[in-house]
């Protein structure tokens, strides 16, 4: 009569057993080097799990890229699956072909009911959906130039002073020598990833400093950018490293 | 004599210096869907990248997508402000004239149809979505389909000999990397063209890290085909450019900058792997995953 029951539950398992999948898992005990040898096989009986469970409730796969300027950002990837897996009979544990690998082979299953809780469980919300985390990053790059900037340049002709640069969101960019007390505006020229480039145009104390000038902005990070200043034959007249005002 | 002793001079000395490189400036010949994208596809490159082939052929890609999303819909605004001033002295003129484009919409089934990789190994990709599916997009009645005619590759066949002296793994794992495809300009022809043979397929590249195995390598890159192709099954694209243009008496400068985000969420079922390439050189690893 025990013999009918367990011949009778081990049918009524292989009916309900609607999706069965066998997995066989190798991992190498030198990557665990911190970790003991029953550590080590629970491991490999956890990868097994989590390979069954991907073929027998599918993966969704989750996946943002962020670019600015033709230049990737960010981009995540990320697979999610899961659902109740259960394991026919006993884990089979053996030596790999490699010195420390451990094979683990399982008889993975999920009944009719655990396939269909799966369906009604909704994925994860993984990602920022309102786009703010993005935007942020794009945000970063490219405030890259803009904002006020100031700092101390040494001029080849022997001479030295702050000076002090705004360029605005729209691309409006205005410079002051405090110390040789003339300014201007800066006309864009170029601008790339790294470097911008501008025509000087002096509005005031033009009979102090030399007008039509270039200069050159190039980003060493994020508070910090070079200026260079080169006259019309395109020398390098100043330099000298600028810092980003709060 | 000083003439003649001159003459000597200089022509040892002509001797001396490197003969001259016989200009050798002729244009490459790329695939004409480089420069003419055919109707509904659009072409990205990018030039090569420390980072590794995968990110170069994603920024390919992404930029293509993004000008897709452009071509199909997008807002445009403008902004144009004119600001004169004269004193006695002088008088002067600025000019800014901006134009921004958002697009933003859900792009099903938008895949890369070709790619080539020039002498300067930029690389371009093509991409392309189906017409059925841009109408429906559009909300407009769906015209006859259109496959475009692509040129067959000069392919040459995979080498073992040349796998097997990469220094990447162990000879053991080594024989185990079994490349079914030809090879086109040293790849897979499948990192070329996913979906030849008529599959729906996309690749996933990983590159080897250090202390990582080859089984993790290998489920990185299927991890990476496996986004790509839930990518190309749906993907939520939010694409901004925008150029300005400032003027200031004979001074002007252009700015343009972009900005593009995708973003993919699928249930992926069914897709398998159905072949592999190590390069032997930069130890990447191409997978190339199908959907049964």
């Amino acid at each position: 009569m025990r013999y009918f029951l367990l011949i009778g539950i081990f049918f009524l398992t292989s009916v309900l057993a609607d999706k069965s999948v066998l997995k066989t898992v190798t991992i190498n005990q030198m990557q665990y080097a911190d970790k003991t040898f029953l550590q080590v096989k629970e491991i490999a009986l956890q990868e097994a799990k989590n390979a069954a469970a991907k073929e027998i409730y599918g993966e969704v796969v989750i996946s943002e890229t962020v670019m600015a300027n033709g230049k990737i950002l960010d981009d995540v990837v990320r697979e999610q699956s899961g659902g109740i897996v259960r394991i026919k009979g006993e884990p089979k544990f053996g030596n790999g072909e490699n010195f420390g690998d451990i094979v683990v082979s399982i008889e993975a299953y999920a009944t009719d009911e655990d396939l269909k809780n799966r369906e009604m469980l909704k994925s994860e919300i993984l990602f920022d959906k309102s786009g703010n985390g993005a935007s942020e990053k794009i945000a970063q790059v490219r405030r890259g130039f803009y904002g006020t900037w100031s700092g101390f340049v040494m001029r080849r002709s022997g001479g030295s002073g702050d000076i002090m640069i705004k360029i605005t969101d729209s691309g409006e960019a205005t410079i002051n020598y405090d110390s040789l007390h003339c300014g201007g505006e800066l006309i864009i020229e170029e601008k790339g990833a790294d470097l911008v480039k501008f025509k000087e145009r002096l509005t005031y104390g033009a009979d102090k400093c030399i007008d039509n000038r270039s200069v050159s902005l190039k980003k060493l990070s994020n508070t910090q950018l070079l200026y260079m200043q080169f006259n019309e034959h395109g020398e390098e007249v100043s330099k000298g490293t600028l810092y980003r005002e709060e | 004599m000083y003439r003649a002793i001159l003459v000597i001079f200089v022509y040892f000395f002509t001797g001396c210096t490197s003969p001259k490189e016989p200009n050798i400036s002729q244009a490459e010949e790329l695939p004409s869907w480089v420069n003419n994208p055919p109707e509904l596809h659009a072409v990205g490159s990018s030039g090569v990248n420390f980072q590794g082939i995968y990110t170069q052929h994603l920024e390919a890609i992404n930029k293509a997508k993004g000008d897709l999303a452009h071509n199909i819909k997008s807002y445009i605004t403008s902004e144009f402000e004119m600001e004169s001033k004269s004193t006695k002295k002088s008088s002067s003129t600025k000019v800014y004239d901006k134009v921004n484009a958002f697009s933003e919409l859900f792009l099903n089934e938008s895949y890369q149809v070709d790619a080539y990789i020039d002498s300067k190994k930029r690389l371009y990709v093509l991409m392309g979505s189906s017409k059925e599916r841009i109408s429906n997009l559009l909300g407009i009645k769906a015209q006859n389909s259109s496959n475009i005619a692509l040129t067959a590759l000069k392919t040459e066949p995979f080498l073992k000999e040349i796998l097997m002296q990469s220094r990447c793994y162990s000879k053991d794992i080594l024989k185990g990397i079994d490349t079914e495809s030809r090879l086109y300009q040293n790849k897979p022809v499948w990192f070329f063209r996913p979906n030849y043979n008529g599959v729906v397929g996309s690749v996933g590249i990983a590159e080897k890290e250090e202390g990582v195995t080859f089984l993790k390598q290998k489920s990185a890159a299927f991890a990476l085909a496996k986004s790509a192709l839930a990518k190309r099954v749906q993907s939520q694209i939010a694409s901004e450019h925008e150029a300005l243009k400032i003027t200031y008496n004979d001074t002007s400068g252009k700015i343009f900058e972009s900005s593009l985000i995708i973003r993919s969420e699928m249930r992926l079922d069914g897709v398998v792997q159905r072949d592999l390439w190590l390069d032997p050189k930069s130890c990447e690893l191409y997978i190339w995953a199908v959907k049964k």
